[in-house]
């Protein structure tokens, strides 16, 4: 084949702009540390990252949504832990007004401390959290009891997904805590009581005595499925950390360059275009001095 | 022959070495011009009557070239033009669906789909509800621009096309300018050389356009085969035409003296090949796709936002403005009626659960993994990755092609400048030969002269 000087040309432009392209390539894989810049770059990692960053941000979400209804979770199991507290004192309050020694004056004296216990649970049932009042069901704009203690929320369930398939009901049912739904109603035995002590009734105190003591159990089974909603919380929480640990591992496989490998390539790509440079300059010395003088 | 005869052989042999030269340093001076084929002197004897003693005459040049060599030349090229264009193209599209940096689609997807997850946990909070919104709006910006993008590439592959078209129309003009010229320098000593240079100029720059195909025919006449079709005969060239048939496609026709005729399916090759597959098969199997995902993820939403009810106790709107296919992603906008109006995204799925339930915004965060797109086979997800798949089987199909053709189209112009190529170091052999050849012939005058003088001067 005649070798012309077109074609010497020709293929020292080619050849070093080629090099040129693939020393780009490569510096940019060993700067950004990323494999893929575009999905033509592997269209089926590309195409695999899409459906992995859904699955990354979906579990973004489950975590979220545990975080934010977390906390009102736990201020709803500690509030139901103060009421039975309170119920706890009404009932020991109860059990000493029961007494037939004690006179009208000083029940009076212990449905005083009753009417404050009675208060401070009313507050306890018109907890509001960071979502809103946590006893009143959806109803979260209005505190569920009115001030005389009448039940105004409502028994709908507040519901969120936290994991593929799994909604959990993350309210208590504020009825079933504090009302009849749950056995007793609590702030009614509360106003019984302190009638009762007013009125010097020891019958009705008696009575409340056995009242409390189930208002007591009641908060109890309440304060469990708070418990049990927290426990869900947390597992589903240390299992998304693991997902998320393992999501992001996949989506580095898939994106990130090995440093090493893209280092090596880049100087490789480097040292053949200097090569390629350097035979561009001989052959053009060449094609300047080699001809007859 | 006599001593007089012996000066008209020198002078011969001088004329004809000077004419080569000549030739010579026409090669030299042309080592680099595109297009230019390498001449070589064409040296007779110059017959003298009966005699055996005839001097020397350069009865003109040849250009080197060969027709297959340049028909193979002119293949590649097309081949590569059109790779190249697709190529050019795809990278484009390419970079629309990049999401390694989370500023895709994909992105704007998730973040959608998070915000209803969030907003299912406080329904009531406002802050979270404008969330829902801006992400809303995101989501149609990016539909809308990617969309917007593709349009644009579209429409800059139609201008491509025109400008093609009218490059293709100058070119014939020109080549029959051309074939009429060189048909009248035919038989001159020079043979219309430079006049061909320039046609193979330009038929490597049709061929870079369209396929194309050279020959001459049975009655000696150049013709310049395009598309399948003679656009140039002799002195006469069709003209060419680009629009867009009923389907928004490209439409390539060719018109001589009658009608215009459709010749679009016979371009194999050329910029305009690659115009026509980049814009009619990938941007809009990419626009199709794109459109297919937005109303099926719109749809979707919107049938489950409806369900739900607003803050104020209102049910049955939409979350998005869906227009049916085609341009569904180019017009996805946020309804109407929600915009400002954060209070009005449906979350809840009873009016007695407001303000606090949030089970529609649940619904509509599982919709993320529920296959609601592609005829109900393939999550939102799913069906973006397989939108971002085809985009790079595409980009990275077209960047093999182009690699390919790029080193086919190296080896048939290496082959071709092989052929036709000058080569400094051989012409400045020649020079040598034909320097030395005219002061061969220019001792042959000073030693005729100087055996006439001798002969005068014994005659004298």
């Amino acid at each position: 084949m005649r070798v012309t000087d077109s074609m010497q040309i020709g293929n020292l432009l080619r050849t070093n702009a080629r090099m040129k392209t693939q020393l780009a390539a490569r510096s940019r894989t060993a700067a950004t540390g990323s494999k893929i810049a575009a999905p033509s770059d592997d269209p089926v990692a590309a195409a695999r990252l899409a459906r992995v960053q859904a699955q990354i941000d979906r579990t973004t979400a489950y975590r979220n949504t545990i975080s934010s209804v977390k906390p009102d979770a736990e201020l709803a199991e500690s509030s139901l832990a103060v009421a039975q507290d309170i119920v706890k004192r009404a009932n020991e309050l109860a059990l000493m007004g029961a007494n037939d020694t004690v006179n009208a004056q000083s029940r009076i004296d212990i449905g005083k401390e009753v009417a404050e216990l009675h208060k401070q649970l009313l507050a306890i049932a018109n907890t509001k959290g960071n979502t809103g009042y946590l006893f009143a069901g959806t109803a979260t704009t209005v505190a569920p009891f009115d001030a005389a203690g009448a039940w105004v929320g409502n028994i709908n369930s507040r519901n969120a997904e936290v994991a593929p398939g799994v909604t959990v009901n993350f309210n208590i049912n504020g009825a079933n805590a504090f009302t009849v739904s749950g056995g007793r109603d609590i702030l009614a035995d509360f106003t019984a009581l302190e009638t009762a002590l007013n009125t010097n009734n020891s019958a009705g105190i008696a009575a409340q005595v056995t009242n409390m003591d189930s208002a007591h159990k009641q908060l109890g089974t309440s304060r469990t499925e708070a418990g049990v909603l927290l426990a869900r919380f947390e597992t589903a929480d240390s299992t998304h950390q693991l997902v998320e640990v393992a999501q992001a591992r996949t989506r580095a496989s898939i994106v990130d360059a090995d440093p090493v490998q893209a280092y090596t390539e880049f100087n490789a790509a480097q040292t053949m275009l200097e090569q390629s440079m350097s035979v561009t300059r001989n052959i053009l010395e060449s094609l300047r001095n080699n001809k007859l003088t | 022959m006599s001593l007089n005869g012996l000066f008209g052989l020198s002078r011969d042999a001088l004329l004809a070495n000077a004419y080569a030269l000549n030739v010579t340093g026409q090669n030299v001076a042309n080592a680099n011009t595109r297009g230019y084929a390498r001449r070589e002197v064409q040296l007779e004897t110059a017959p003298s009557g009966t005699a055996t003693f005839g001097g020397v005459r350069a009865r003109g040049l040849e250009r080197i070239t060969d027709q297959f060599t340049d028909n193979r030349y002119y293949n590649a090229q097309g081949y590569q033009a059109s790779t190249d264009t697709r190529q050019s193209s795809m990278q484009a599209i390419d970079e629309l669906f990049s999401d390694v940096n989370g500023l895709g689609l994909s992105d704007s997807l998730g973040g959608l789909f998070n915000a209803f997850s969030e907003l299912a946990t406080n329904p009531n909070d406002l802050t979270l509800r404008t969330n829902v919104l801006a992400r809303t709006d995101q989501l149609c910006e990016r539909f809308r621009s990617t969309a917007t993008q593709l349009t644009r590439q579209r429409d800059e592959l139609l201008s491509q096309a025109r400008d093609s078209v009218k490059q293709i129309n100058t070119i014939t003009t020109s080549l029959a300018d051309l074939n009429q010229k060189i048909q009248a320098a035919q038989g001159t000593p020079g043979d219309g050389a430079d006049l061909k240079d320039q046609r193979d100029r330009l038929i490597d720059d049709l061929s870079k356009l369209i396929n194309v195909e050279t020959f001459v025919d049975s009655s000696n006449r150049f013709v310049v085969r395009g598309g399948g079709v003679t656009l140039v005969e002799a002195s006469g060239a069709v003209t060419t035409a680009v629009a867009l048939d009923g389907a928004g496609n490209l439409k390539f026709t060719y018109q001589g003296t009658s009608v215009a005729s459709d010749f679009t399916s016979l371009i194999t090759s050329g910029k305009l090949q690659g115009l026509k597959i980049a814009r009619d098969s990938d941007a809009a199997q990419v626009q199709t796709s794109l459109d297919q995902l937005a109303f099926d993820i719109g749809t979707a939403i919107n049938t489950q936002h409806a369900a739900g009810f607003g803050l104020d106790g209102v049910t049955g709107r939409n979350l998005f403005n869906v227009v049916a296919i085609p341009g569904t992603a180019a017009n996805l906008t946020v309804n109407a009626a929600l915009v400002g109006q954060p209070s009005r995204i449906a979350a809840a799925s009873t009016a007695a659960s407001l303000p606090g339930g949030g089970d529609n915004a649940v619904a509509i965060f599982k919709i993320s993994d529920t296959k609601v797109a592609t005829g109900n086979t393939r999550t939102p997800s799913e069906a973006y990755g397989d939108l971002v798949g085809d985009v790079g089987q595409r980009g990275q199909a077209a960047k093999m092609d182009a690699d390919v053709r790029t080193a086919m189209a190296e080896q048939s112009t290496n082959l071709r400048d092989s052929s036709r190529g000058v080569s400094t170091d051989e012409e400045m052999i020649t020079l040598t030969k034909y320097q030395r050849s005219y002061e061969a012939a220019s001792k042959l005058l000073r030693t005729v002269d100087e055996l006439l003088g001798d002969l005068i001067r014994i005659r004298g």
